[in-house]
């Protein structure tokens, strides 16, 4: 079955670089409701980046565990191969 | 295009349509694995826990959480945070340490399924009908909500948006079944965290600290949890009884311990022990959710003054769109609406995955069409999904007659959820429950809260506040239905202690199931002490 961290990891990815990069190519927006604090960048920025970084967290995640299955696979195909060959010894 | 409150910027409406490419790529990809009706409507009883956990959270992180939580903290101030510290949490411990080995040991495939077992045929359909009734009640607030949402902030057409939505869910659900709902909360479970997270800290930025805050409210209750509960004057007009016995006791031990909708994906867990650890592995992330809901409403009372009017416009309702116009940036914005979308979207199809399981396995094929193959209940399923979307659209209009998201929903509560858990305290916990006092007790607690939502209406019972005649209404509703099941249950034949076996606390399943030794610090109740700790600590900290 699909591993849920996989199109979640994508679509922040996805997101994620969009946003920083929009962000990036926008200065940020005069009036934030914020009064005097006033933002140095565009906020799409720090948030984009945060966004593309949790989403390659869980893309890495789900693709080790992904190379852990298929490495226990390969240890029990080698196991049952060599006691298959010990036996017809 | 300028034609709601914002300019909304191609990139908004490219994070939209991505998100929707993924929703129904996620759905597309889970329809191989869907072949019986258990894969379509339980999971196959294979989700991992953590994955039931997030959904078990995230499918009530629908519009009640969102918009209607913030439109309480607007309106009511923090004691909002009572539906989490004193509610919710305890309810979820509760639910995890005592309630959950019967229902998962039980294999029952839904909660009036429960009641089957227990007590009877007659108790299990008037509890399934009634559920049944209610998540489509509820489903439609779901549409109207974004609907409304839409039209304010992008000018989009109400009818238009509330048919986008409705085919969205239906295309996934219908594809992908309960595990499509599930993937799909999940996803959501973080859209919603990392869309509307930025309003809390810019808005903690302006402030500067929690007594900032507190210095810009109009009424000094808005900043205390307990402080004013000793006289009803406070900001929800709600006393002692009717915050403890009907907010922290009926309510919320009713909603999260019997609705279906939250059972229901613990269910999906791969062992008991998932099981008891879904709601567990759900309060933690809980305790925190006052600062995305919570915390945004009481920015909002403060910097829209006018919120509360009763312009439609301006009704407590929107506080949250609101913040996301004021405070975002265009891209942000997008994520934003996002994430509301995919909150009505997640409670909808909550919802209507609820409701095609009690249909289908509750009502279908216990009295309509009995003994038919599989498929033709995987079809039936499939069926109820559309009809149920069908329905909602329906209550989605009744809806907009009501002013306020939160009172229409825990009216409902007082209605079905209220009396159920005295069935279920009784039923687990109190072995002489006999059927018919089950039944009766049921169904004169319901009608016991329709009495009293009739004499409210009539002004024969007066509330300071709607909030506390619901609380009120579901103590009243509980007690009914006590009593009543107690009163008959001693006049009536109870079942024999043989049929009750696995299904009451006390009576030992047959042959004597082994118990496997875990650690203590591993166990649901070792975290369950934790959770309560740290929510006792918030009482107090924000006292």
């Amino acid at each position: 079955m699909l591993d849920v961290r996989l199109p979640i990891g994508w679509l922040f990815l996805v997101l994620g670089v969009m946003l920083a990069a929009y962000g990036y190519a926008n200065p940020p927006a005069e009036s934030l409701l914020l009064g005097q604090v006033s933002l140095p960048l565009n906020l799409d920025v720090p948030w984009g980046i945060l966004m593309a970084l949790f989403g390659l967290a869980m893309v890495s995640l789900a693709q080790m565990d992904k190379l852990k299955v298929l490495e226990a696979q390969l240890q029990e195909s080698k196991t049952t191969s060599q006691a298959s060959s010990s036996d017809a010894n | 295009m300028k034609t709601g409150l914002v300019t909304a910027q191609p990139i908004d409406y490219a994070v939209i349509l991505i998100y929707f490419i993924f929703v129904l790529g996620v759905g597309f990809k889970l329809k191989k694995n869907m072949k019986s009706s258990d894969d379509f409507l339980l999971a196959g009883h294979r989700i991992p826990s953590w994955v039931t956990g997030l959904a078990f959270l995230s499918a009530n992180l629908g519009a009640i959480e969102v918009m209607g939580m913030a439109a309480n903290a607007a309106q009511y101030g923090i004691m909002t945070c009572h539906f989490y510290w004193l509610g919710a949490i305890p309810a979820m411990v509760f639910l995890a340490v005592f309630m959950m080995p019967f229902y998962y040991k039980s294999k029952i495939r839904s909660v009036p399924e429960y009641l089957r077992k227990r007590f009877n045929e007659p108790t299990r359909a008037l509890n399934a009908i009634s559920f049944a009734v209610m998540t489509v009640l509820m489903s439609g607030i779901n549409l109207y909500a974004m609907a409304i949402v839409f039209k304010l902030l992008l000018g989009w057409d109400m009818n238009a948006s509330i048919a986008v939505a409705a085919m969205v869910v239906l295309a996934y659900t219908i594809t992908g079944g309960l595990t499509s709902s599930i993937y799909n909360e999940v996803l959501q479970f973080f859209l919603i965290v990392f869309g509307l997270l930025p309003v809390s800290i810019l808005g903690l930025l302006r402030f500067g600290s929690w007594s900032a805050i507190c210095n810009r409210f109009d009424n000094p209750g808005f900043a205390h949890l307990w402080k004013e509960i000793g006289t009803i004057h406070n900001p929800m007009g709600v006393d002692m009884i009717g915050l403890i016995g009907g907010l922290g006791f009926v309510l919320s031990f009713g909603y999260w311990c019997t609705d279906f909708l939250v059972i229901q994906r613990a269910l999906a867990a791969e062992d008991l022990r998932g099981a008891r650890m879904t709601p567990i592995i759900a309060a933690f992330p809980k305790i925190l959710f006052p600062v995305l809901t919570v915390l945004p409403g009481l920015f909002a009372i403060i910097l829209i003054p006018k919120l509360g009017s009763n312009n439609d416009d301006l009704s407590f309702n929107m506080a949250i769109p609101y913040l996301l116009a004021v405070m975002y940036p265009n891209g942000l914005f997008g994520l934003g609406i996002t994430a509301l979308l995919a909150s009505f979207m997640s409670g909808m199809a909550g919802n209507v995955t609820a409701f095609n399981t009690v249909w289908t396995y509750d009502i279908y094929q216990s009295y309509i069409a009995k003994n038919k193959s599989d498929a033709h209940y995987l079809w039936m399923g499939k069926l109820a999904t559309a009809i149920g979307i069908i329905i909602s659209v329906g209550t989605c209009y009744l809806c907009m007659n009501f002013k306020s998201i939160m009172d229409y929903m825990q009216l409902i509560f007082t209605f079905f959820n209220a009396p159920l858990f005295a069935t279920f305290l009784l039923g687990m916990f109190f072995r002489r429950t006999s059927p018919w006092g089950a039944f009766y007790g049921l169904l004169g607690g319901t009608l016991a809260a329709v009495v009293h939502y009739i004499l409210t209406l009539q002004h024969k019972l007066h509330y300071m506040s709607e909030m506390a005649g619901n609380f009120h209404r579901s103590v009243v509703a509980w007690t009914v239905c006590l009593v009543l099941t107690i009163t008959i249950s001693y006049l009536t034949k109870p079942k024999a202690v043989e049929e009750l076996r696995g299904l009451v606390w006390g009576v030992d399943e047959k042959g004597g199931a082994v118990a496997v030794k875990t650690s203590v610090f591993a166990s649901p109740g070792f975290f369950g002490v934790i959770l309560l700790a740290l929510t006792a600590y918030l009482n107090y900290l924000f006292f």
